[in-house]
């Protein structure tokens, strides 16, 4: 579906590529062409801002974890075991 | 053996490390005398607590102008800013240039499917700027620990310490996001740092650390939780599925998308994990890797061991998964008023 104005590129090219822009990927057009389109069709401007505001919540919902401090402490005995498995059979061979 | 150790450091202080390890030692000391054996000091059999105190992390730096996004070859996230050993994530050079073209036409020769049970460390040259001094990588740790030479050895500990430990905080959020379970997700990342460790002489420096922690902690997944309880990892129609076509490549009315982004924008973020957890396995992972972690499709495939076209079809098919149940919640809870499309 055209939002009915004439663009340079039509929205449908413009919908086909909007995870490749959004995602910054490789882009089979100039961005600057996609950004034109988007600033001058309101339709288009506010399916990428839907997709790309669900990008941020997921961003924002899924990045604040850490791990507990046990995990920390845990893999440093594990890597320390596994140095010292080296190191102790090349010293008493 | 008991004691309350605080460690009030930001990240991995060399000093607080130090002397873990050094406790570590003698606790791996006390177990070869006292058990004669060699076995991983158990949670129960150990008194150390460890308190850090890190600051939180913030990743929320995307911009919020979709219009005027970074170019490519910019960094995603913060912390990719901030992490000293990240400076690697870029995507400027013409091998991944090379590979983005696939982005369009992806080749989906069975060249590119690799088997997931065999992890080359190598496969994962994202950049090939390792040094030419560095020595270490021609060292199989795990073969012959008899020609390890220790000053060798050290190095490479005191590598893994400062570029690997301080992932371990992503590294465990993203098994948390793959298990949907702190225990499960805590076993999974203690196995994939074991793995990485006996394995990092493999691994190239100057190539992505990260996808390549990411890569061992989603075969260890598979091999270790997936397997007894599903069939193949990789459902034979995503491959063939167009994506393109999947997706109606029309827009809905401007009004309801925006009272649609009003209502989702309003949503607390317990509700998107949650809804998150309910998205298939394989999409949420490809979702976390791209949203969360920042990561090029092209790094996706190879951390995933799928074609790029399966990447987007997955990220397709997970976001759509993901949109849904956020509007189903935002309908049912009243903070979407407008009927679904």
């Amino acid at each position: 579906m055209s939002c009915g104005n004439h663009h340079d590129m039509p929205c449908a090219e413009v919908l086909t590529v909007m995870y490749l822009y959004l995602d910054n990927e490789e882009l089979p057009c100039a961005r600057e062409m996609i950004a034109e389109h988007l600033s001058e069709c309101s339709p288009c401007e506010a399916q990428f801002g839907s997709e790309f505001l669900l990008k941020t919540l997921i961003n924002r919902a899924l990045c604040a974890e850490q791990a507990p401090a046990e995990v920390h402490s845990h893999i440093i005995m594990t890597i320390t075991q596994i140095h010292l498995e080296i190191t102790t059979v090349h010293e008493h061979p | 053996m008991c004691g309350l150790i605080s460690v009030k450091q930001h990240k991995s202080s060399v000093s607080a490390w130090n002397s873990l390890r050094a406790i570590c030692v003698a606790i791996y000391m006390v177990n070869l005398t006292s058990v004669g054996s060699v076995g991983v000091p158990t949670r129960d059999g150990v008194d150390i607590k460890v308190r850090e105190t890190l600051e939180p992390r913030n990743r929320n730096s995307q911009s919020l102008n979709f219009v005027e996004l970074i170019p490519q070859s910019s960094v995603r996230n913060l912390d990719e800013v901030v992490s000293k050993g990240m400076e690697t994530n870029q995507v400027s050079d013409p091998d991944l240039a090379h590979a983005n073209s696939d982005v369009v036409m992806p080749d989906l020769s069975d060249a590119d499917v690799q088997t997931i049970d065999n992890i080359d460390a190598n496969s994962l040259e994202l950049e090939g700027t390792a040094s030419d001094e560095e020595t270490l990588e021609e060292v199989d740790l795990t073969k012959d620990p008899r020609s390890i030479d220790p000053t060798l050895a050290q190095a490479l500990l005191e590598r893994f310490e400062r570029d690997a430990i301080p992932l371990l905080d992503q590294i465990y959020a993203g098994a948390l996001r793959m298990t949907r379970n702190p225990a499960d997700a805590q076993d999974l990342v203690q196995e994939t740092y074991a793995k990485a460790y006996r394995s990092f002489a493999q691994f190239q420096e100057g190539t992505n650390l990260k996808a390549w922690l990411y890569r061992i902690l989603t075969n260890t997944y598979i091999n270790i939780y997936r397997k007894a309880q599903r069939g193949p990892a990789v459902d034979p129609t995503e491959q063939i599925e167009d994506w393109q076509m999947a997706r109606a490549e029309r827009h809905t009315s401007g009004g309801l998308v925006s009272a649609e982004t009003q209502a989702l924008e309003n949503l607390p973020n317990p509700v998107i994990t949650d809804a998150f957890s309910k998205v298939p396995d394989d999409f949420r992972t490809a979702v976390y890797l791209a949203d969360v972690e920042g990561f090029s499709y092209k790094e996706i495939a190879e951390i995933m061991d799928v074609p790029v076209g399966t990447v987007m079809s997955r990220l397709h098919r997970g976001r759509k998964a993901l949109r849904e149940l956020l509007e189903d919640y935002a309908v049912e809870n009243g903070y979407l008023k407008v009927g679904k499309p």
